[in-house]
């Protein structure tokens, strides 16, 4: 997995976790869906890669499971994630359920995964979207992602992952 | 019975119209409005997905329907975005509904 979707990925989990009704990554493939609750749309908006370490090497570390000695490499991502946050134009949710989706969203990324350092959220205010047909607030996190991979013994390559990242 | 009434009857299809618990049977002309313009997108691509921006014309006669959502004809439905009565003579003649297709309902849950 490419690691801007590893930290999308991130991101839509720690939303759904934290009580989101649906956390999705934008621009999904097929066709658009009519939604009946608020959902937040996740996406990049501008990212760099920042290289750790020499090549991004970070050196060995001992596996006490295996007993293996292991290459580890680490880069770091400084990225502004957007969050569209959308609201169906009706009497239960309507406008007025973005902003209080946005602080919802605002609490759930105080727990996000340790390799994903938040250091600010930002929204705009609530407009209507013609185009979805729905109400939407754009909110902006700003944040750092590090990722590591670790080197087999015999040099293959594993996916670089994000730090403190939950697998099933 | 109006003359529209009876051409309907005859030659027009079968469709349901939905107006929230209630739904009404009834035959109805359908055609996609289609424009000369030959750049038109008939899709819109959104940050919740492809959308279809197809635009449907139904016609059917007057009844106890008034402000209706959606339509369900052969299996697809279509939401009314519009609905207009053409009068004859002073006696309304038929409806024109302006409708597109409707989208498959999501609520958040996977």
């Amino acid at each position: 997995m490419a690691e801007i979707d590893v930290v999308i990925s991130g991101v839509c989990a720690a939303l759904k976790a934290a009580g989101v009704p649906a956390a999705v990554t934008s621009f999904p493939f097929g066709g658009k869906k009519r939604h009946t609750k608020p959902i937040a749309a996740v996406s990049v908006k501008s990212g760099s890669a920042i290289s750790s370490g020499f090549a991004e090497y970070l050196g060995e570390y001992l596996d006490v499971e295996t007993g293996g000695y292991y290459e580890l490499y680490g880069k770091r991502l400084e990225l502004t994630v957007g969050i569209g946050i959308y609201s169906p134009p009706d009497e239960q949710h309507g406008a007025i359920a973005c902003p209080k989706l946005f602080s919802d969203i605002a609490a759930a990324v105080t727990r996000l995964p340790a390799g994903l350092r938040v250091k600010e959220i930002s929204c705009t205010e609530t407009r209507f979207d013609e185009d979805v047909g729905l109400f939407l607030c754009e909110a902006e996190l700003s944040c750092a992602a590090h990722l590591y991979a670790r080197a087999e013994e015999e040099g293959e390559f594993l996916d670089f992952r994000l730090k403190g990242e939950v697998v099933n | 019975m109006t003359v529209f009434s009876m051409l309907v009857e005859r030659y027009g299809d079968d469709a349901t119209l939905h107006k929230g618990d209630e739904t009404f049977a009834a035959r109805i002309f359908l055609q996609p409005v289609m424009t000369r313009a030959q750049d038109r997108r008939f899709s819109q691509m959104t940050p919740l997905g492809e959308r279809d921006r197809g635009r449907f014309y139904a016609f059917l006669s007057a009844g106890e329907w008034e402000e209706l959502e959606y339509i369900c004809h052969r299996g697809t439905e279509y939401t009314v975005l519009r609905m207009e009565r053409y009068r004859v003579h002073g006696e309304t003649s038929h409806l024109e509904l302006l409708l597109e297709k409707r989208e498959e309902e999501y609520d958040g849950g996977d």
